[in-house]
């Protein structure tokens, strides 16, 4: 495999957007500045108001102007330089390793292996509660920033499916504020589609025994249980456990939890614009270590 | 290779013999019913994964067989029994769609073939017209396949696949299609999926049709084929299928079902069908 010598072209996939879109809980370098500025101004202007200027607090007043007269000049040649998130630099790092090195990180877990081991029950789910057949999208979409491949397109619009964990964090989808992970995710596949909307659906559905079976066995170390065959209170975890998975007695029409998003042209081009300065953060402080 | 499989040990011919198997191909096939099924039996113990596959999927892909009148010979190219993942598969080849067709007495012409790079030059979608010189012999690699018939009463159809287009399909369709038939026989299977999609589409849909549609391809679950199991399509799409065939049986309307009909797969027609005359209340 070749290896990616610069982040020019490097192309972000629609799942991982909402990583770069993070805003630094900082306050910008544009902010900074514009403090120090009026906090300058102020205080010369107190600063002139007193009359004694051999004064201890005429000197102190002195020195937070020349204070704030060198903060000014150390912010001002970056001013318009917008810092990334930590949160944004992290994920910047894993990216370079994997476009550079090709190592990816590992980040499956149970959330994630139940969505793939459910995806297409999920999506007769979706199917049957709308009464109309879906297939997979198989096609991969790209173009300058992004990539990606929604989950379904139909009629303009991109859908794509999210299977719960659990009846919990299912119900919870209901009142919740939207995930800004999938807001971006949706607007990615908008601009690669040119969709108009798109669906977000949260699907209910059983958790396969695999993994039914993998989450029994946690129980049983978690419990310290020696005695699989006659612990009782293992016996009725389990039961409780196992029902926690399965949802047979949920109406089917509950079972579906659909958010609608609408395509935002100015979001979008946030978002290309947040992928050129990733992209110049990369050229500066990651490829740069290889070159 | 028959001796492969010891005949004391063999549990095909045993429940070949019981008296209520040898009484169902008696109804079927009267006084051919012997020779059929000592057919079966040459050709489950000749192949050691048929002679280890379950007898009764045997035995209901050989009555599917004898419903449909296809004789089970390899040299005919009617039908084969074909063993996969421990069980007897059902395969109708292209001669036996053209077997059936031409039993409905409602085709004057019908045949496909395979389209050498000497002899294709276009084709157009629209039209369905094939630019190709069948004059001259095939020579080169085949491109594509085309399938064309013309009924009695004037309607045509032609349908070109192109080899890519084959083999997207089978790619799609079928977990084997690396190996087993879509390896060794390819132009066969080719062949058999073109007139098949093109049969299914717009050909005329008897019961023995859309019998072997819904078998081809399947393991054969009960011996009036109302149950089979599509073993060698991939999981995603099964999937699919089994999101239509609940779609379908879920229809409370006409309108909504043919809402859904255009993404209706083969192997479903024969349930669509049947809906649709539950819902139009047309069951003659």
């Amino acid at each position: 495999m070749d290896k990616i010598l610069n982040a020019d072209s490097l192309l972000f996939r629609c799942s991982s957007l909402g990583y770069i879109m993070i805003d630094p809980k900082e306050k910008s370098n544009a902010e900074k500045y514009a403090e120090a500025v009026t906090n300058l101004s102020k205080l010369n202007s107190d600063y002139e108001a007193i009359k004694n200027k051999e004064t201890k607090t005429a000197a102190n007043k002195l020195a937070a102007i020349e204070k704030c007269k060198l903060l000014i000049k150390e912010i001002e040649p970056v001013k318009d330089e917008r810092p990334l998130a930590d949160t944004v630099k992290n994920h910047l790092a894993d990216k370079y390793v994997s476009a550079y090195y090709g190592r990816e990180t590992d980040i499956t877990n149970k959330y994630m292996r139940k969505g793939l081991m459910v995806e297409e029950d999920s999506m007769t789910l979706y199917s049957l509660v709308t009464n109309q057949f879906f297939q997979k999208n198989i096609k991969k979409y790209s173009n300058e920033f992004i990539c990606g491949t929604p989950d379904m397109l139909k009629d303009e619009i991109v859908i794509d499916i999210k299977s719960s964990w659990d009846i919990f964090t299912f119900y919870r989808t209901n009142k919740a504020k939207l995930n800004k992970m999938y807001y971006w995710q949706l607007q990615g596949y908008m601009a690669l589609t040119g969709a108009k909307s798109a669906k977000l659906a949260y699907c209910l559905v059983d958790t396969p025994q695999p993994l039914i079976f993998q989450e029994l066995n946690n129980l049983k170390y978690k419990m310290g249980v020696t005695d699989v065959e006659n612990d009782e209170t293992y016996a009725t975890a389990c039961e409780e456990m196992e029902r926690l998975m399965k949802y047979d007695d949920v109406p089917r029409e509950e079972k579906v939890n659909e958010i609608i998003i609408e395509r935002n042209d100015e979001d979008i081009e946030r978002l290309y614009e947040r992928i050129k300065e990733c992209r110049a953060y990369m050229n500066k402080h990651l490829f740069k270590l290889a070159a | 290779m028959a001796d492969l499989v010891k005949k004391q040990d063999n549990p095909i011919k045993s429940f070949f013999e019981r008296d209520g198997v040898k009484q169902k191909f008696h109804e079927l096939l009267g006084k051919r019913s012997t020779q059929f099924v000592t057919s079966v039996l040459q050709i489950a113990t000749s192949n050691k994964l048929l002679a280890n596959a379950d007898p009764i999927s045997i035995y209901n892909a050989a009555c599917v067989a004898a419903t449909l009148d296809l004789p089970l010979n390899n040299s005919l190219g009617f039908a084969w029994i074909v063993p996969y993942g421990g069980a007897a598969s059902m395969q109708i080849g292209w001669r036996g769609y053209v077997q059936l067709a031409q039993r409905t007495g409602q085709y004057k012409r019908i045949n496909v073939v395979e389209v050498y790079e000497n002899q294709f030059k276009g084709f157009n979608a629209l039209t369905e017209e094939l630019d190709a010189d069948f004059t001259v012999q095939g020579n080169g690699t085949v491109v594509g396949y085309c399938a064309y018939f013309l009924l009695i009463n004037g309607f045509e159809k032609a349908t070109y696949w192109s080899i890519e287009k084959v083999k997207a399909h089978s790619k799609k369709y079928s977990k084997s299609h690396a190996s087993g038939p879509w390896r060794d026989e390819f132009d066969k299977m080719a062949k058999k999926t073109v007139l098949k999609h093109t049969l299914a589409q717009w050909g005329i849909l008897s019961i023995e049709m859309n019998t072997a549609i819904k078998v081809d391809n399947a393991v054969v679950r009960s011996d009036d084929a109302m149950e089979v199991d599509y073993v060698d399509v991939p999981q995603k799409q099964s999937k699919e299928v089994e999101r239509m065939q609940k779609l379908i049986e879920e229809q409370t309307t006409i309108e909504g079902l043919r809402g859904l009909q255009k993404d209706v797969p083969d192997e479903l027609l024969d349930a669509y069908l049947m809906k649709e005359q539950e819902l139009t209340g047309n069951n003659g």
